[in-house]
């Protein structure tokens, strides 16, 4: 069966591609992987992204908190391995498995009401997460021939959490940040074919035998 | 475009003055068909010496001057010529004359190649076939016609052509008129104009004048 | 398998030909050759456009009716030295002059030069030859012609010739003075250097444009840039591309495939 089809053109990034293009992006921009307040993140750099505190009453402050994630892992359909229940990978979708060490950071102070600040101390105490997720692939086209491939997470699952009801939340807030981390990682095009020629896209991104697929025509 | 004019000589063209009284004769070779100014002094570089006493003398001799261009300047070899009463001499350019000229005494009066009087001759070979006709560009009535035709290709027709070229054909000018009129020849042949009796005529071709011929 | 798969078909390559040919711009060649009285040199420039690709795996893009603009300039040298002959000398008798003789007048002709321009189209269809390689850091995929095609001359020969002889023999008029001789002159150049002799030349001089043609239908660099630096906290991200091949596979449907692995 040929790989254009009824289109004239045709790019596809296998799952290995996919993976060392994902290494790639957070080894040259590890700060989408490292979140965190001050004094986790005193400003943003290349390594690292500061955000600002938790607001709370009565913490002066805010809460400072912490997220580092592991570069993340991409499997495309069909999948390598059994998911957890209820995950499953379908058609058209991939699999993203990471590890997220979540910090909080821990003010311990004497009990003068001047506040704990004051005369206290920061402790971080973290958690490690294994998550995993399985999402779908979209894409955003600029101008004829210029687009982009993001992927996005429709369920996750941490794994080895209880009860149920902090397993949900957990599920929801990982779920949020993944979603975050990977609206900033493009896929463009011109990487599916490196540059081999401008694609107008007709068809996809689908995906299928380990492989994401585009189809369509050339500029 | 033909290059049928007796006051500019090019290759091709030859003009002979018989010199029938004794005397030293300073001419230039010029490329102006106008006499040069009374006023002008120049040290005379040509001459032609006339020795022995005037008069008819049989057993004329020719001499040769031949005119060549050297960097843009007019050569006579040789500059200085001496000859007999009644000899005749004859001005011969050659493949480096790339302008015309004429030759012409400094005394406005003995010779002239652009103004034949008595005495002269002017002779041209033809490259171009055609009807040529020519008049005086001095404004006579002088005028004739030369028919140049092209050999045949034939093997015998062409050794006859070959033949024919050393043959020359004559014209007699003579009071305003020539004889004969008109003359038919091939192409490579000369003809001589034979100056017996003019004022001071030329031999051109009507296409160079620009005045519609007068009918013959 | 190959971590990157790119296939386009026939129509698609077509687009990308076109874009090769205007990206080629114009190839140049010189030569020379003589015949007869002739000696020339020539310089020679075409450019290249529209065509139609068809695929045979598992190397071979044939490409039918390609245009070929070319444009020619022709310095021609005629040696007209075998003209050179001399009008005998004229004996006359002359009254009251005498017998008068003009000299034996001898013309030699010299080599003149006639410089010539030329241009014309010709359409030609050749096989391709797929060629992909890493040159000096950049990984390229090139379609090389692999033979030149029989050129279809005769129309442009004649017009060529006509053009040659209509300048020589302007050339010739003003140097040669005499109608018969202008005539042999031409009878002769026209028997050295005559409609044969042109389309041999127009033959070395189109082989000259179109053998070893190549048109490059890819280069990118090696060390790949996958996503362009966004400022100084965003720096671009970068992938080698490795074991880039071209081939052309039949599924079905005839394709140009590209398979690369990449590394981060």
């Amino acid at each position: 069966m040929s790989l254009t089809g009824s289109h004239h053109a045709f790019a596809g990034i296998g799952e290995h591609g996919v993976n060392e293009v994902v290494h790639a992006f957070f080894s040259a921009r590890p700060r989408y992987l490292r979140y965190g307040t001050t004094p986790f993140v005193a400003s943003t750099t290349v390594s690292a992204t500061n955000v600002p505190t938790i607001s709370f009453p009565g913490i002066p402050g805010g809460i400072g908190y912490a997220v580092d994630l592991s570069i993340p892992r991409i499997d495309l359909y069909p999948p390598n391995g059994p998911l957890p229940a209820p995950l499953a990978l379908g058609a058209d979708q991939l699999s993203v498995e990471t590890e997220a060490r979540i910090t909080l950071g821990c003010w311990r102070g004497g009990g003068d009401s001047g506040g704990d600040r004051k005369h206290g101390s920061l402790t971080p105490v973290s958690t490690d997460l294994k998550v995993l997720a399985v999402g779908h692939p979209f894409a955003r086209t600029f101008s004829p021939g210029v687009g982009e491939i993001y992927f996005e997470v429709d369920d996750v699952m941490v794994v080895d959490v209880a009860p149920p009801s902090l397993d949900a939340l957990l599920d929801c807030l990982l779920r949020m940040i993944l979603n975050g981390v990977l609206s900033n990682l493009p896929l463009p095009f011109e990487v599916v074919n490196v540059g081999f020629f401008k694609l107008i896209l007709e068809e996809g991104p689908l995906i299928a035998a380990d492989q994401i697929e585009l189809r369509g025509s050339v500029v | 475009m033909s290059s049928l004019d007796s006051r500019f000589l090019h290759v091709g063209d030859c003009y002979g003055h018989r010199f029938t009284r004794a005397g030293t004769i300073p001419y230039e070779l010029s490329r102006s068909p106008l006499p040069p100014v009374a006023s002008s002094r120049r040290e005379p570089a040509l001459a032609i010496t006339v020795a022995g006493s005037s008069g008819e003398h049989p057993g004329m001799r020719q001499h040769k001057v031949a005119v060549r261009e050297l960097d843009g300047a007019l050569l006579a070899e040789p500059a200085q010529l001496e000859i007999a009463v009644g000899d005749a001499v004859l001005w011969v350019p050659d493949k480096t004359v790339e302008i015309g000229f004429c030759v012409r005494a400094l005394d406005g009066e003995t010779f002239d190649s652009a103004s034949l009087t008595r005495n002269s001759l002017y002779t041209h070979a033809f490259g171009l076939a055609g009807r040529h006709r020519w008049r005086d560009a001095h404004g006579s009535a002088l005028c004739g016609e030369v028919l140049v035709t092209m050999p045949k290709r034939t093997p015998e027709e062409r050794g006859q052509w070959l033949e024919a070229l050393s043959k020359g054909t004559v014209v007699h000018v003579g009071d305003e008129h020539a004889t004969p009129a008109v003359v038919e020849i091939m192409v490579g042949q000369t003809v001589f104009w034979a100056i017996e009796k003019a004022p001071g005529v030329s031999i051109t071709d009507v296409t160079l004048l620009g005045k519609p011929d007068k009918p013959s | 398998m190959p971590d990157i798969l790119a296939a386009i078909d026939e129509t698609a390559a077509n687009a990308l030909l076109h874009d090769a040919e205007s990206a080629l711009g114009k190839s140049g060649a010189s030569g020379g050759t003589g015949s007869g009285p002739i000696v020339l040199t020539w310089s020679a420039s075409a450019s290249f456009a529209g065509g139609t690709t068809a695929f045979t795996p598992p190397k071979i893009i044939a490409i039918d009716n390609c245009e070929a603009n070319y444009a020619l300039g022709l310095d021609l040298g005629v040696d007209l030295s075998f003209l050179d002959f001399c009008l005998p000398s004229v004996c006359v008798s002359i009254p009251c002059i005498g017998e008068v003789c003009t000299p034996e007048i001898c013309i030699a002709f010299p080599t003149i030069p006639v410089p010539l321009s030329f241009s014309s189209a010709l359409v030609f269809s050749a096989d391709f030859e797929l060629d992909a390689s890493l040159v000096g850091g950049d990984w390229e995929i090139d379609i090389v012609i692999v033979s030149v095609p029989t050129l279809d001359l005769g129309a442009d020969a004649t017009l060529l010739l006509e053009a040659i002889i209509a300048a020589i023999e302007a050339a010739l008029a003003l140097v040669v003075p005499f109608g018969s001789l202008l005539a042999t002159a031409l009878g002769a150049i026209a028997v050295a250097f005559g409609i044969a002799e042109v389309e041999g030349l127009l033959g070395d001089v189109l082989t000259a444009l179109i053998s070893g043609l190549r048109f490059n239908l890819y280069k990118q660099p090696q060390h790949f840039e996958a996503i362009p630096g966004a400022g100084p906290l965003d720096p671009p991200v970068f992938v080698n591309i490795l074991n880039l091949g071209a081939e052309v596979q039949d599924a079905g449907k005839p394709e140009l495939v590209v398979s690369a692995d990449i590394q981060g």
